[in-house]
């Protein structure tokens, strides 16, 4: 079984691996230390395991890892750190939408997918957005308002940033951790540029595929 | 648990791919993986060589002609939801992209997988079928057209030979008038499989009467069916409430649950009625598009 | 034991200690343990549910470097995963792994090997041949005598008893003279209620680590609700001195009862170590982890006698439990599902007979409640259908009933016996009735159908409870007591060392905020440390709602001895009498402080009392306390629902909940109301979607897929405006600071509140869960006749 070259961008950091085709991307992530990255059941059925790939929001082990080649991916822990948690980070864990936890990143990488599409969604969208994440814990509730605060916050912090003189957008509107790509209002990293899909105002084209190159293509149609 | 050990191919164009799923055996597309990951997982697919068809620029787009839609077998189901022109042409197709799975599948599965999968419950076949949807499939002996209804023959089967790709699924613009309705009845409200789905496309006259209507069933099946005698009965006629209860009794007449799931036929009857009295409203409204 | 004050710590909610590590995604949890030279094991589990094993050629497995255990490799002697019941009553037939498979995935080989790929492989190398026994799947066939046996003797403490009919045991209790009281009695109800097992299906699979240490002992990182209980069975099977034995406190991605018993990859894992002399981690596969475990399948019937003023006379009761293939704690089960019953109402009369009985299917153990849900379905429909009889509303039949102040309660079973001293019930009753609009609820059952709409509304309630702990006076079958240390460190900061696990509701977070009240230290002072079984004194197990309570109470009674030091130590310093000091939470200090209410400036920050104990070479101050609840007060809830049944597709939504609860004084208010909801959560899966069902050759139909399983999704909950929550206002005088549990009380009533508002809304009445559409469809289309 010949390995696959497989280039990774995760959380702002490259991995060039030769993998066996047969690895999931859940498991190459988690071989790789991302353990926040979880395995709830393999079968695409919990949502542990999503991550954002180009920005949209996948499970990892519904997807092989060659099929990333090229992409970039962010877990949740590329969202934030302990002393810098992102905003909605830190709205799950101050409404206790956090119980054992093991949901919770995945849940928090649907909200980071729909914020970033639709900052002020109503309660019917939230729910849409995040229909592939289970969770034993909580009975849903308090993530919904945790998805609500995240959301009037990051707007807040939007308005403040808009009020703001430029220099300091780009310090100001990142998005919580050191190396974090992607995200409303992200700058033009190099490789957001490379791949030329994300413009100044985060928005992307709405988009399943799973490559940078098939990204380009994308674009054509 | 790992999955079984396979290669794999990445072809660039769809000659390369064709050529692969001619020569090399065991070979198996992969389009979003949403079926064939689980299967594999399963032990039911166990493919020597697994061909990754998700790039291949012929099979991406959704498309408009003067007469015709045309959608790429590998387009996801989260893009259909979001396509300007499905929105305009084909709001039945784009009902069922949204009870379909969750947010997080529709972003990896594509039609040409779930048509290809031909599960019982698949959610775009009925919709497609109110279309009179064609799938387009590809060999390196050449192209070939059919109906989908023909395509899909029986519970995870089509007449798709092994070295045949789907290409594309097209079907005419139903008329401006055409109202079309979708429902599916599971047992979670969202991201389950369906127990009933029905998908309905009604067309009709200003005075009332129906001048076409479509009706298709699936999960109450081995696999999506048009419920035909039920349309036969409608068109022509007033839509009535007496009309539209015959038309819903003769629906479930062509639902085929296994054995033990007459349930299944009440809940094709109610949802049927249900739905073709929305869609003949719609129409007195002057309808909206299939 | 404490009195009423308050320093602000309780009632409040904090940022979770462990909350922005659970959001950014660096929790560690035992999946996530890595260690050099981790090899990865796998189990071989049997692919039949009965089926003796012949012979077993590993060598090819072995040839590929893999470490292969089988049943002559491992220790023989049978155990019970849980060790709660005390020895001589402990049922006994695990074993590490089997020769003979009594369930689909039972362990009959394991195997360690550098990659889990290669493990995999190593496994399907393996060759078994295996003799295909019949299968038995359900109870009553189980009973009869033509069954197929599933275990022929088995351990009873350290007595060989024979196992007939595939009974595993049974118990049966009477009180007072039930017939007298039904012969006595103006109105009989009685109904046969069926309740499926049901998956747990927490998030986390259950895991281990293992690391062989040098001196032969083992570090074990396992899911677990009780690291102590898991040492003392590793130390049992494989004969090593505990002192050896360190098992860590690993954050666990949800249990719900199912890590009570030592979960069965644990032993596996360990023996993989000892084996090959490498660190081991061993993770069930979904699939395996379905059939490791369910909640308790019964069929309950149950008969009421009451008298025409509603007053309850007696009850008889006959509940038959399908525990599955292995006793993981029936016993108790039997015991418990009558003391549930007995401590909902006042019944002076009671009949009772129970029996548990073993089929090929995923082992039985405690989920959320223990019994109590099964139990509350049966009992909360039939006092409904009691008061329809009786032409009276539910609610004032509940409140003439209940088990409320000053009556006895049975905490787990007769040998768990309380009185109640603190009652929110009337409060819970009037305030969920207020807030569903009780006023609305049709008289009439099933008045709108009867209109022929098809979309009706119902509106149901029911009541429950659960206990706190299983304390009682005296000592009795179960094992429940637990320890503390509390330690004050030289910065005035405090460091709690508890055995205790914390289930993501917060009980770790309740116990800071309990010791930092009592010595009055802030809240990001109190540390709750990372812990071992080394490091700790025992605690039974975090289950039974007895975290905050019977842990609590250890944290508090340790924090009380280190406040008596502290007074005494600060007496010395400021040459006072002790009784003449006192300790308040100084905010511009931000620190403790002891102070001497009589002589003003007369003061000393615990910083400086430890610093100087430390400097003058003199102590640490600090305790080590164990600590009994001698009391298992109930925390009671009440559900009040209002659903929507479309009758064409018999789909239920939930409109309207009000969930309340008195769990005395309310330590985390978001916590608590997350416990209310996650139980809602679990409860309508309960009552509409969830249930496993078995092939007669006992796979899983759902061959352990989550969708097929059927968890509540996001849609199953209403809408975050129509669901409340509310908390009685009581003051729990046995508890830390006036507080009960909450925790599995939650779920108790959630499915029979869904039974008795269905039955508003359609005028047919379920007995059966779960309540699927199929069978509300085909229960309108037959008239609907059963109320
Ligand atoms: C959690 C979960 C929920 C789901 N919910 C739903 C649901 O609600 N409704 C529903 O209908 N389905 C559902 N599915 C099933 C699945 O997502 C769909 O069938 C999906 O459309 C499959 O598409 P795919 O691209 O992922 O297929 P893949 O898995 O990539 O392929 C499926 C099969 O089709 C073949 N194939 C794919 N593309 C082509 C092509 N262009 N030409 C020839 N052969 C091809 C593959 O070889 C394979 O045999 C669900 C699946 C999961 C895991
Ligand atoms: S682990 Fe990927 S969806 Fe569950
Ligand atoms: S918090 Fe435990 S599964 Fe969501």
């Amino acid at each position: 079984m010949p390995k696959k070259k497989t280039a990774l961008r995760v959380n702002g950091r490259q991995h060039e691996l030769a993998l066996d085709p047969n690895v999931s991307l859940l498991q190459a992530l988690r071989d790789l230390g991302y353990t926040d990255v979880k395995n709830g059941c393999e079968i695409g059925e919990c949502g542990a395991c999503a991550v954002l790939l180009n920005g949209t929001a996948v499970n990892s082990c519904m997807v092989l890892a060659w099929q990333a080649n090229g992409a970039e991916i962010v877990t949740n822990a590329g969202l934030g750190t302990l002393d810098k948690p992102h905003p909605i980070q830190e709205a799950f864990a101050d409404v206790g939408a956090v119980q054992c936890g093991y949901c919770t990143p995945g849940m928090i990488i649907s909200t980071k997918a729909l914020l970033d599409r639709n900052p002020n969604p109503s309660e019917a969208e939230i729910r849409e957005a995040l229909s592939g994440n289970l969770c034993r814990c909580t009975g849903y509730g308090q993530i919904i308002e945790a998805v609500q605060l995240a959301a009037s916050r990051l707007q807040a912090e939007r308005l403040a940033v808009a009020a703001m003189p430029t220099a300091s957008l780009t310090r100001e509107c990142g998005d919580g951790g050191s190396h974090s790509p992607g995200g409303s209002g992200a700058v033009a990293t190099p490789q957001a540029s490379l791949t030329g899909e994300r413009g100044h105002d985060g928005s992307r084209s709405p988009s399943g595929l799973s490559t940078g190159d098939r990204g380009s293509e994308r674009g054509q149609r | 648990m790992s999955l079984p050990q396979f290669e794999v191919q990445q072809p660039q164009t769809l000659g390369e791919a064709l050529k692969i799923l001619s020569e090399v055996k065991g070979a198996e597309p992969i389009a979003g993986g949403t079926n064939l990951m689980v299967d594999m997982r399963a032990g039911t697919h166990q493919p020597r060589v697994v061909v990754d068809v998700a790039a291949l620029r012929d099979l991406h787009g959704i498309e408009v002609t003067d007469t015709e839609v045309i959608i790429g077998a590998a387009t996801t189901i989260a893009e259909m939801l979001e396509s300007p022109i499905l929105a305009k042409h084909a709001t039945v197709l784009v009902k069922a992209c949204s009870s379909f799975a969750n947010a997080l599948i529709r972003n990896r599965a594509t039609v040409g997988g779930n048509l290809v999968t031909a599960a019982p419950c698949s959610d775009t076949a009925p919709a497609l079928l109110t279309l009179d949807a064609e799938v387009k499939l590809a060999s390196v002996r050449g192209m070939r057209r059919v109906p989908l209804e023909k395509f899909l023959v029986n519970a995870f089967s089509t007449i798709r030979r092994s070295d045949e790709l789907l290409v594309s699924v097209r079907f005419r613009i139903p008329s401006a008038t055409a109202t079309g309705a979708f429902r599916k009845m599971g047992l979670r409200k969202v991201s389950c499989m369906a127990k009933v789905d029905v998908a309905v496309l009604l067309d009709g006259d200003t005075t009332g009467r129906c001048t076409s209507a479509r009706i298709a069933l699936a999960a109450a099946s081995p696999v999506a069916v048009r419920a035909r005698a039920a349309e036969a009965a409608l068109v022509g006629k007033a839509l009535t409430p007496e009309a539209i209860a015959a038309a819903a009794a003769l629906a479930a007449k062509a639902a085929a649950p296994r054995a033990g799931s007459e349930y299944k036929l009440r809940v094709v009857e109610a949802l049927v009625r249900r739905l073709l009295a929305e869609a003949a409203l719609a129409l007195t409204r002057g309808g909206s598009n299939a | 034991m404490t009195e009423r004050v308050d320093h602000g710590l309780l009632g409040r909610d904090f940022a979770r200690k462990d909350g922005i590590a659970r959001v950014t995604g660096q929790e560690r949890y035992t999946v996530d343990v890595s260690l050099p030279r981790l090899l990865h094991g796998r189990i071989l589990g049997s692919p039949y549910a009965h089926a003796i094993v012949k012979s077993i050629d590993a060598s090819a497995a072995v040839a590929m470097g893999a470490t292969v255990i089988t049943f002559a490799d491992v220790p023989q002697a049978k155990f019970n995963q849980r060790i709660i019941t005390i020895p001589p009553v402990l049922h006994k037939d695990h074993q590490v792994l089997y020769d003979k498979a009594r369930r689909m995935g039972d362990a009959i080989a394991a195997v360690a090997a550098e990659t889990e790929e290669l493990a995999e492989a190593a496994l399907r190398a393996i060759k078994v041949e295996y003799e295909v026994l019949p299968v038995v799947t359900d109870a009553f066939e189980a009973m009869k005598p033509s069954a197929p046996r599933i275990h022929d003797r088995i351990l009873w403490g350290e007595q060989e008893i024979e196992i007939k009919n595939n009974i595993a045991c049974a118990r049966t209790v009477d009180e007072g003279d039930a017939d007298k009281a039904f012969k006595d009695a103006d109105v009989v109800v009685r109904e046969t209620f069926d309740l499926p097992k049901v998956y747990h299906a927490q998030m986390e699979t259950k895991s281990c680590v293992v690391r062989p240490e040098p001196n032969g002992g083992l570090a074990v990182w396992p899911t677990t609700q009780s690291i102590h209980n898991v040492r003392i069975i590793l130390g049992q099977i494989f004969d090593i001195p505990l002192s050896k034995i360190d098992v860590r406190r690993v954050p666990i991605g949800g249990t719900f009862g199912s890590s009570i018993q030592m979960n069965s990859p644990i032993p596996i894992c360990a023996a993989l170590a000892l084996k090959s002399g490498r660190p081991v981690k061993l993770t069930l596969t979904r699939e395996e982890d379905a059939h490791d475990h369910s909640r308790y399948g019964c069929r309950i019937d149950l008969a009421l006698a009451a008298k025409k003023d509603g007053t309850l006379l007696g009850a008889k009761m006959e509940v038959t439990v399908d525990i599955g293939a292995h006793n993981i704690q029936a016993y108790s089960f039997l015991g418990v599902a009558v003391g549930w019953l007995v401590s909902l109402y006042r019944l002076p009369n009671v009949r009772y007979r129970g029996t548990a009985v073993y089929t090929n299917k995923a082992p039985s153990c405690a989920m959320q409640g223990f019994g109590n849900p099964q139990v509350t379905f049966a009992a909360e429909q039939l006092i409904d259908i009691l008061a329809e009889k009786l032409g009276m509303d539910p609610i004032e039949l509940r409140k003439k009933n209940y088990v409320g102040l000053g009556d006895t309660f049975w905490g787990q079973g007769q040998q768990v016996k309380s009185i109640v001293r603190s009652d929110g019930v009337p409060q819970l009753l009037d305030e969920g009735a207020k807030r569903i609009g009780w006023g609305r609820r049709c008289g009439v059952a099933g008045q709108n159908r009867m209109n022929g709409e098809r979309f009706c509304r119902g509106i149901g309630m029911a009541r429950g409870f659960h206990t706190s702990s299983a304390g009682a006076p005296q000592p009795g079958d179960v094992i429940d007591f637990s320890g503390a240390l509390v330690k004050l460190n030289v910065d005035g900061s405090v460091d709690v060392v508890t055995a205790l696990m914390d289930h993501g509701g917060g009980t770790l977070e309740a116990i800071a905020k309990l010791v930092g009240e009592t010595l009055c230290v802030p809240f990001d002072l109190v540390n709750v440390a990372d812990v071992g079984t080394t490091t700790t004194v025992y605690d039974c197990v975090t289950h039974a709602t007895r975290g905050v309570y019977a842990g609590g109470g250890a944290a508090v009674k340790a924090a009380n001895s280190v406040r008596k030091d502290i007074l005494e130590t600060a007496a010395k310093f400021l040459n006072m009498y002790p009784d003449a000091l006192d300790l308040r939470l100084d905010a511009e200090l931000g620190q403790g402080v002891v102070y001497a209410p009589s002589i003003p400036d007369r003061k000393i920050s615990l910083k400086e009392i430890a610093t100087r104990c430390w400097s003058e070479s003199w102590k640490t101050i600090a305790a080590v306390e164990s600590y009994r609840p001698t009391s298992c007060p109930p925390a009671y809830v009440a559900v009040f629902l209002e659903v929507e049944v479309d009758t064409w597709t018999g789909a239920v939504r939930t409109v309207n909940a009000a969930l309340g609860a008195d769990c005395g004084t309310v330590v985390n208010p978001a916590m608590a109301r997350g416990q209310l909801e996650g139980g809602l959560s679990k409860g309508v899966g309960y009552a509409l979607i969830e249930g496993c069902a078995w092939c007669d050759d006992g796979q899983l139909t759902s061959r352990g897929f989550p969708m097929d399983a059927k968890i509540a999704a996001f849609d199953e909950s209403p809408r975050v405006e129509n669901l409340q929550t509310y908390f009685a206002e009581t003051y729990e005088p046995t508890g830390p600071f006036g507080a009960k549990g909450i925790g599995e009380a939650a779920m108790n009533p959630v499915a029979a509140a869904y039974g008795n508002a269905i039955a508003n809304a359609i005028g047919h009445r379920f007995t059966k869960l779960p309540i699927l559409p199929e069978d509300i469809v085909a229960a309108l289309a037959d008239g609907g006749g059963k109320r």
